[in-house]
C-alpha cells in the first residue's frame, strides 16, 4: 500500500479510536444527540489523545511499538460497542436495563438550562428553527462563510504538506522527541535522561501528546516521513472547528450564528498558521476549550456523555503543554465555582459529580507530577519553587514593558485580526451578560487564565520581558477559542444576532 | 437592525483584513513563489529549499560520510540558531555534543580544532574533521 493510503488509513485508524472511546462514554444513549460532524471532531481529537497516552504506557511498560500491538486493544472495545450497539438495536439493552437515561436514575430527557425557560432565553422566543433562515441574504452569507472556512482549512494543509518539520519548537522539541522515540522503537528508562544530556533546549519535562501523536503516525506507516507526518496538525484545526461550529450551534439554535464565530475563529492568522508547523499551543488551546465547552454544556443540560468529554479534554490538555496543567486546573475550578453557586438548588446529586471530575484530575497531574519528580524532570522556565515575594517585587518594575507587549498583541492584527478588540467590544456592550446565566462561568475562566499565566510570568526565572516577547502570541493560542466562544455566548444572549 | 448592521461591518472589516494579511504573505513575502517551487519538488527538494539548499546539501553530505549512530558537533553555526536545530532533527541519530568524534565545519574557511584531522571537503567553506 502506498504512502498516502497509509497516511489517510492512519487518520481513519484514530478516528475510529476516539469515536469507540465517546461510543463507551454514552454508553446508555449511544451517541444520540451528537452530530456527525461534532463526533468526527472529537474522535480524532480523542483518537490523538488516546493513542498517545497509550503508547507511553506501553513505551514505560516495555512494550514495542507495531501497528497491531497498538489497536489490539481498541479491536476489543470496539468489539463491545459493537455488541451493545447490537443490542440496543434489538431493544434489548435498554429493555433489560429498565432504564434509559444517563444519569442516576430513569431520566431519559436531557434537563433544559435554567434559562432556558426564561426571559433569558433567547433560542425558542427570538429565533426561528435551527437550519430555517431568516432571508436569501441570511442563507447566502452562512454559506459563504461555510466556503471561506473550507478554504482556509485546505489552505492549512497544503501548507503544512509542502514543507516537512522545520519550525523552532517543532524540530527542536516535538518533532525531535518523536524521531528519537521511533528510532528507538519505544520509549525506556533512558529516554528523559538522553533528552536532557544531550539535546540542549528539547525540554525533556514537556508532556508527550503532540511527540506521540508523530511517532504514531511513523509507526503505522512503518517508516518515519517528516513531510506527510504534518498532516495531523492541520487536522486538529479541522477537527476542532467541527467541535466548535456543533457546540455553537447547539447552544444558540442558529446556523448562522454558529458559523460566523466559527469563521472568526478559523481566520485568526496566528490560529491558523500554527495549525501548519507542528507546535503544541494550538492543539493545547483546542483540548483546555473543549473542556470548558463541554463543562458548559453540561452545566445546563446535565448530560453525563458532556461531562465525561469534558474530562477527557481537560486530561489530554495536560497531557499536550505543561501549561494544560494550569488550564486543566481552570476547567475544575470553574466546575467548582458552579457547584459552589448551584448548592442551595435541588440538583444537589448531580453537583456531587464534582467530585469524581476533581479526583480523577487530580490523580493525573500528581501521576504526571509524581513520574517527572521521579526522573528529575523540571522545567527551567517556571516551577512552583520560583513563587516568592521577591520576584513580585521585581516584576513591578517591568509593568510598563509587561502593558505594552499586551497592548502589542492586542493591536497585532497581523497575527489575530480584530478579535482582541471585538472581544473587548463585546465585552463592554455585554457587560452584564459576561456574568449572568451560566456564562459568568466561561467569563471566570478567562479572569482565572488571566491571572494565572500573569503568575507564571511574574513568577519565571526569565526575564520577564523576555519571556513575554518571546512566549505571549502563542501563549495567547491557548485561550482564543474560549474566548470567541464566550463572545459568542454574549452576542447570543444579547439577541444581537437574529437567525 | 443597528446590532445587524454592526455585525456586517465587522464582518467586512474582518474579511478585508483577512484576505489582505494572505494576500501579503503570498505575494509581499512571496510564499507563492515559493509554494510553486514546493509544490513541483520531491520530498528530498522539499527538504533542501526549506534547510536552504547550501545547507541541507551539507547535512546530506555529513550525513553519507558519518556513521548513523555516532557523535558530532558544528562550528559555524550558533547552538541556538534554527539552522542548528533543523541539523541536529536532520542528522539523528548522530547526536551532537561537546566531545564530538566529527566536527562539521559551515562557512568557516581554514577552521581547524586541536586533536582533530581534515576527514571529508565538499568544499573550502563546508568540510567535516575526525578525531584523531
Amino acid at each position: 500500500m502506498n504512502t498516502a493510503a497509509l497516511s489517510i488509513l492512519c487518520i481513519f485508524a484514530t478516528c475510529l479510536v476516539g469515536w469507540n472511546i465517546l461510543y463507551a462514554l454514552s454508553i446508555r444513549r449511544g451517541l444520540e444527540g451528537f452530530s456527525f460532524l461534532e463526533l468526527s471532531g472529537l474522535s480524532y481529537l480523542f483518537g490523538m489523545g488516546a493513542i498517545s497516552a497509550q503508547m507511553f504506557l506501553m513505551g514505560m511498560s516495555g512494550i514495542g511499538y507495531t501497528r497491531l500491538n497498538i489497536l489490539l486493544p481498541w479491536a476489543v472495545i470496539t468489539g463491545l460497542n459493537v455488541f451493545v450497539a447490537v443490542l440496543r438495536n434489538k431493544g434489548g439493552y435498554s429493555a433489560a436495563n429498565n432504564h434509559y437515561g444517563e444519569g442516576a436514575g430513569p431520566a431519559p430527557k436531557e434537563e433544559k438550562a435554567p434559562y432556558q425557560d426564561t426571559k433569558y432565553d433567547p433560542v425558542g422566543a427570538k429565533q426561528p428553527p435551527a437550519g430555517r433562515f431568516r432571508s436569501i441574504s441570511s442563507l447566502a452569507m452562512t454559506a459563504a462563510l461555510f466556503c471561506f472556512i473550507a478554504l482556509q482549512t485546505a489552505y492549512n494543509i497544503f501548507r503544512a504538506l509542502m514543507r516537512p518539520i522545520e519550525s523552532y519548537d517543532a524540530v527542536a522539541i516535538h518533532g525531535l522527541k518523536a524521531k528519537v522515540i521511533y528510532l528507538a522503537g519505544g520509549i525506556n528508562e533512558n529516554f528523559f535522561g538522553n533528552i536532557s544530556s544531550f539535546f540542549q533546549g528539547a525540554h525533556p519535562d514537556y508532556p508527550l501528546l503532540i511527540p506521540f501523536s508523530q511517532v504514531w503516525f511513523y509507526t503505522f506507516l512503518g517508516n518515519f516521513n517528516d513531510i506527510l507526518v504534518k498532516m495531523i496538525f492541520p487536522l486538529f484545526y479541522l477537527s476542532f472547528i467541527l467541535v466548535f461550529y456543533a457546540v455553537l450551534k447547539r447552544i444558540t439554535k442558529s446556523r448562522f450564528s454558529a458559523v460566523l464565530f466559527t469563521f472568526l475563529l478559523a481566520t485568526v492568522k496566528q490560529f491558523s498558521d500554527y495549525s501548519t508547523i507542528g507546535y503544541a499551543d494550538m492543539e493545547t488551546g483546542i483540548y483546555f476549550a473543549a473542556g470548558l465547552f463541554y463543562l458548559y454544556l453540561w452545566f445546563s443540560r446535565k448530560k453525563m456523555s458532556f461531562l465525561a468529554i469534558s474530562l477527557i479534554s481537560s486530561v489530554f490538555c495536560l497531557w499536550t503543554k505543561n501549561e494544560g496543567t494550569l488550564l486543566a486546573l481552570i476547567n475544575m475550578l470553574v466546575f467548582l465555582f458552579y457547584v459552589l453557586a448551584n448548592i442551595a438548588k435541588s440538583e444537589k446529586k448531580r453537583l456531587l459529580l464534582f467530585f469524581p471530575y476533581a479526583a480523577a484530575l487530580i490523580c493525573v497531574i500528581l501521576a504526571w507530577y509524581g513520574f517527572k519528580e521521579f526522573h528529575g524532570l523540571e522545567n527551567e522556565n517556571f516551577n512552583l519553587s520560583m513563587i516568592g515575594a521577591g520576584k513580585l517585587r521585581a516584576a513591578s518594575g517591568s509593568v510598563p514593558a509587561v502593558l505594552y507587549e499586551y497592548q502589542k498583541q492586542f493591536f497585532g492584527f497581523k497575527k489575530w485580526n480584530i478579535i482582541w478588540i471585538l472581544c473587548f467590544l463585546v465585552f463592554l456592550a455585554g457587560l452584564k451578560a459576561a456574568f449572568s446565566n451560566n456564562i459568568k462561568y466561561i467569563t471566570a475562566a478567562l479572569f482565572l487564565f488571566a491571572l494565572g499565566y500573569s503568575a507564571v510570568y511574574i513568577f519565571s526565572d526569565v526575564n520577564i520581558k523576555f519571556f513575554l516577547h518571546s512566549t505571549g502570541s502563542r501563549f495567547l493560542l491557548h485561550v482564543l477559542p474560549v474566548a470567541v466562544f464566550w463572545m459568542a455566548l454574549i452576542v447570543h444572549e444579547k439577541g444581537f444576532i437574529k437567525n | 437592525m443597528a446590532a445587524s448592521k454592526i455585525i456586517k461591518i465587522i464582518l467586512v472589516i474582518w474579511c478585508v483584513l483577512w484576505l489582505n494579511f494572505i494576500a501579503r504573505d503570498l505575494y509581499k513575502k512571496g510564499l507563492l513563489g515559493e509554494y510553486k517551487i514546493l509544490a513541483q519538488n520531491d520530498a528530498e527538494g522539499k527538504r533542501a529549499h526549506t534547510y536552504g539548499e547550501r545547507f541541507y546539501e551539507f547535512l546530506k553530505f555529513a550525513k553519507d560520510y558519518m556513521p548513523r549512530e555516532t557523535f558530532y558537533d558544528f562550528a559555524g553555526k550558533d547552538d541556538f540558531s534554527l539552522e542548528m536545530r533543523r541539523g541536529v532533527y536532520y542528522l539523528y541519530p548522530g547526536v551532537k555534543t561537546k566531545h564530538p568524534v566529527y566536527i562539521l565545519v559551515y562557512d568557516r574557511p581554514g577552521y581547524l580544532k586541536d586533536g582533530f584531522e581534515y576527514f571529508a571537503k565538499l568544499d573550502n567553506g563546508r568540510f567535516m574533521l575526525k578525531r584523531r
